[in-house]
Order: structure tokens, then C-alpha cells, then sequence
């Protein structure tokens, strides 16, 4: 199974932590994070980081 | 005595590593893949940033948390502020003394503290009679320390706060950030044979003893949570507690090639939209990042979290004019994580409607700014268990 995208829920509270551990920089926080999926490496360091499990892995 | 501790944050840890040392057996549970929650350093671009709280102890060396963290055995260097406070007022820097405000101010603040006796005094009750440098530094003040507004604080329950401060005193930066605060409370907890498991807590049954389930199910004598009460009332089941309203900060992590605060004391900004403080950690500890590492911090005041980040940008580029700065990370916490914090003033204390099941952090503060209260929320906890520290 592919990966399809990783996607920032509604839960997300802004914390910015995705984007300090994202290794590629493809995080961006204001307010909310959105991660452009065009540089993603799908390390998914962010899933394991955010401390509201907003960040979900939909697989396709 | 078997202790489970549900999260590792200063709160969770102090307690935790305090415990062991008096011979409790304890068991620390951590979701997440660091342990410390919002007080310890994540490295970004060679900075030493903070995950939540800035590398800032409010009262140094002299307040409630330097003492527990001494009496508990765990090293952590503190350089108190020099000067405790600035104010970046009519474009000049004055320093913060008692004498700095004009003596109709301070006379109101004493009357008010006498009225206070008798009734509630609301802060606008205050404010009214001010002068204006006195006024703006009063709403800097709040902004920086509580995160709220003039308008939603009360005198009264606010005043044994400013009581603290004009006792012990500002502020103090720990060397090495946060993080240090953090590593030498678990380096105490694992000498005492403490352990800390990376594992989510799934629930807890009450009963005679506590059932908690990680991994396993395990059973506690006594279990503290570092979650917050709203958390904690999701994971007994049982909704004892209900619409507890969350502070709102916004933190800004700024990159300085040359100095801009120059010190080790707090920079109140007095005529800003929305920034309230700042302070130079580099000043007290060079490690903190390659250059120099400005931390500002602002309240939120509507509820565009969005349209709030611009205003509190648009401030920095103010202050900042003529420096070379960037900004490397906005943080702001709007609703939900740290599903702990309460604003001041609205804490509901350390205790549930369980005996030996207490919570501990930022939503069980006591009377004190920041990590100074978790500290001290700690403190009345082990006075309830009956452990002399």
C-alpha cells in the first residue's frame, strides 16, 4: 500500500513541533501546520511527535 | 508504595523524582518520544529552542522550584536576571525598580490590596486611576507572565502573584534551557530506581488500589497525573470536571546575528499591538544557539489565531528595525494540547474526587507565575500525601 498523504487534522493546536522535527523543512505553521506534500519524504517523524495525534497517515 | 506518573513534564517529573528519593516506588509514563512535555529544548537550525515554556525560571535562584530542585538533589545551574526587568517605553529603555513608578500608582496599589481584603477588586478597578506608563506596564506585565489581558484578570486573585514577585524577586535563566531542568529531575529518578516507560496510558480503574493500563495493566497505590484534570477525567471515565477555559500564548523564537537585548533580564515592549515581553537566554547561557536566541511572547486577544500571529510579527519588525534577525518557529497552542493548562486565576487545585489520585502541572497551579506554580502545586500535593521534603 502506498502512501496516499499525511493530513493535519482539526486537533492541530499550532505547537510547531512538526515543523522543528521535519527534516526535509516542509512544515509550515501559522496558526496551523500544513505540510507541503511535494517534500515530504514520509519519515513521519511529525506523526510520531505531535502530542495531539493530529497528524494522520491516510493510506491509499 | 507503588506510584504510577502519567506523563513526564516538570510537574510529573518533580513529583516523580522527588518520591523515589523518599523511597516510593515509581513508574513514569510518557507518550510522546521525549520526555519533559512543554518544558525542554528541541534543537532547530542549531538553536536551543523550548517546546512550550521559555527558558525561563520566573523567580531564579530564590523561588519555589529552585528550592525543590535543590532539596531533591538535581543540579541545575540558574543565572538570575540582571537587571530583573526593562521597558521599552517612548522609544527608550527604563529600568524596572519600585521606584520606577510614580507614587500615585503605587499608593492606588495599596489601597487596592486593602480593599482586596474585604471584596473582590477586578483589574480594571486598578488600572483606571494609573498613569499611562504604569498601565501599559501593568498589561505588559500580565501578558508576559499570565498570558491574559487587563480586562480578564482579577486584583485579587492575581495579588498574591505580584506578592511573590516583589519578594523573590524576576526572573532567572537555567543553563543548558529547559531541558537541563528536565534531564538532572530524571537522572535523580533513575538513581533511586524510578523507572520511565515510553507508553501511553490507556485508562485507570479506581478501586482499592488504581489499575492503570499501559501496556499492561498494572496496579498503583497512588497515582498523579500530569495531564490536566479535563485529561485525566477522559481516562477514569468519569467526567468530574468540565470546561475548564485554556490560556493562549503565542511564543516567538527568533534568530539574532548581533545582540538586541544585550542582558539577562526581561524586555516588557509597552507600546506594541500585541508582544508583551521578550528576553536574550544566549546573555546567560551562549549554548542556547549559534548566535543569539530572542524569545518574545504575546497574549491572545481574538480569536484569529492567525490574524494575532500577524499583529505579533508586525511588532517584531518594529522593535527589531535596523537588526538582522529571522524568525524560526511561531508557536502558539491554541485549543486541545496542553490539554492541562488553565488560565490564571481558574485552577481548580491538585485534587480529584479520588483519594491518592492528584494531578500536577500547569492546571494545578498554585499562587505563583508559571513553572513557579507547578512547583508549588507539587509542593501542596506531597504536603497531602504527608511527605516532608
Amino acid at each position: 500500500m502506498a502512501v496516499k498523504a499525511i493530513v493535519i487534522t482539526n486537533s492541530c493546536v499550532g505547537c510547531a513541533f512538526c515543523k522543528l522535527v521535519c527534516p526535509e523543512g516542509a512544515i509550515e505553521v501559522i496558526g496551523k501546520a500544513e505540510i507541503d506534500m511535494q517534500n515530504c519524504a514520509d519519515c513521519r517523524k511529525c506523526v510520531r511527535y505531535c502530542p495531539v495525534d493530529a497528524i494522520k497517515v491516510v493510506e491509499g | 508504595m507503588r506510584v504510577a506518573v502519567i506523563g513526564s513534564g516538570l510537574g510529573g517529573l518533580l513529583s516523580a523524582s522527588i518520591l523515589s528519593e523518599k523511597g516510593f516506588e515509581v513508574d513514569v509514563f510518557e507518550k510522546l518520544p521525549f520526555i519533559g512535555g512543554r518544558f525542554t529544548n528541541i534543537e532547530y537550525k542549531g538553536f536551543q529552542l523550548s517546546t512550550g515554556a521559555l527558558h525561563m525560571i520566573p523567580h531564579g535562584s530564590r523561588g519555589p522550584l529552585a528550592r525543590l530542585l535543590k532539596s531533591v538533589g538535581a543540579n541545575v545551574e540558574i543565572v538570575d536576571s540582571k537587571p530583573e526587568g526593562e521597558a521599552l517605553y517612548n522609544g527608550e529603555r527604563i529600568e524596572i525598580r519600585k521606584k520606577t513608578f510614580p507614587l500615585r500608582s503605587r499608593l492606588k496599589f495599596v489601597k487596592l490590596c486593602l480593599k482586596s481584603k474585604f471584596r473582590e477588586v477586578r483589574m480594571s478597578e486598578f488600572e483606571k486611576g494609573l498613569d499611562d506608563f504604569s498601565k501599559r506596564f501593568l498589561k505588559a506585565f500580565l501578558g508576559w507572565s499570565l498570558s491574559i489581558t487587563t480586562k480578564e484578570a482579577s486584583f485579587s486573585r492575581i495579588l498574591p502573584m505580584f506578592n511573590q514577585v516583589v519578594k523573590l524577586g524576576g526572573p532567572g535563566i537555567p543553563v543548558g534551557g529547559c531541558k537541563s531542568v528536565i534531564n538532572a529531575l530524571s537522572e535523580v529518578l533513575l538513581s533511586n530506581g524510578g523507572k520511565i516507560h515510553k507508553a501511553r496510558v490507556k485508562g485507570i480503574k479506581p478501586g482499592k488500589t488504581f489499575s492503570v493500563a499501559a501496556r499492561e495493566v498494572k496496579k498503583y497505590d497512588i497515582v498523579i497525573s500530569n495531564v490536566g484534570h479535563v485529561e485525566t477525567a477522559k481516562l477514569l471515565n468519569n467526567q468530574y470536571v468540565q470546561n475548564l477555559e485554556p490560556s493562549c500564548g503565542i511564543k516567538y523564537s527568533i534568530a539574532l546575528k548581533e545582540p538586541f537585548i544585550n542582558h539577562t533580564g526581561v524586555l516588557f515592549t509597552l507600546e506594541t499591538r500585541r508582544i508583551s515581553g521578550m528576553n536574550e537566554v544566549t546573555n546567560a547561557d551562549p549554548n542556547l544557539g549559534r548566535g543569539h536566541l530572542l524569545m518574545a511572547h504575546q497574549p491572545v486577544i481574538t480569536s484569529n489565531v492567525r490574524y494575532e500571529i500577524a499583529q505579533g510579527l508586525k511588532d517584531i519588525r518594529d522593535i527589531l528595525k535596523g537588526y538582522d534577525y529571522e524568525v524560526l518557529a511561531v508557536q502558539c497552542y491554541s485549543d486541545g494540547w496542553p490539554v492541562n493548562r488553565v488560565k490564571a486565576g481558574q485552577d481548580i487545585g491538585f485534587e480529584t474526587p479520588y483519594r491518592n489520585l492528584y494531578v500536577v502541572g500547569d492546571g494545578a497551579k498554585g499562587d505563583a507565575i508559571e513553572v513557579e506554580g507547578i512547583a508549588l502545586g507539587v509542593e501542596n500535593m506531597l504536603k497531602k500525601l504527608e511527605v516532608s521534603i
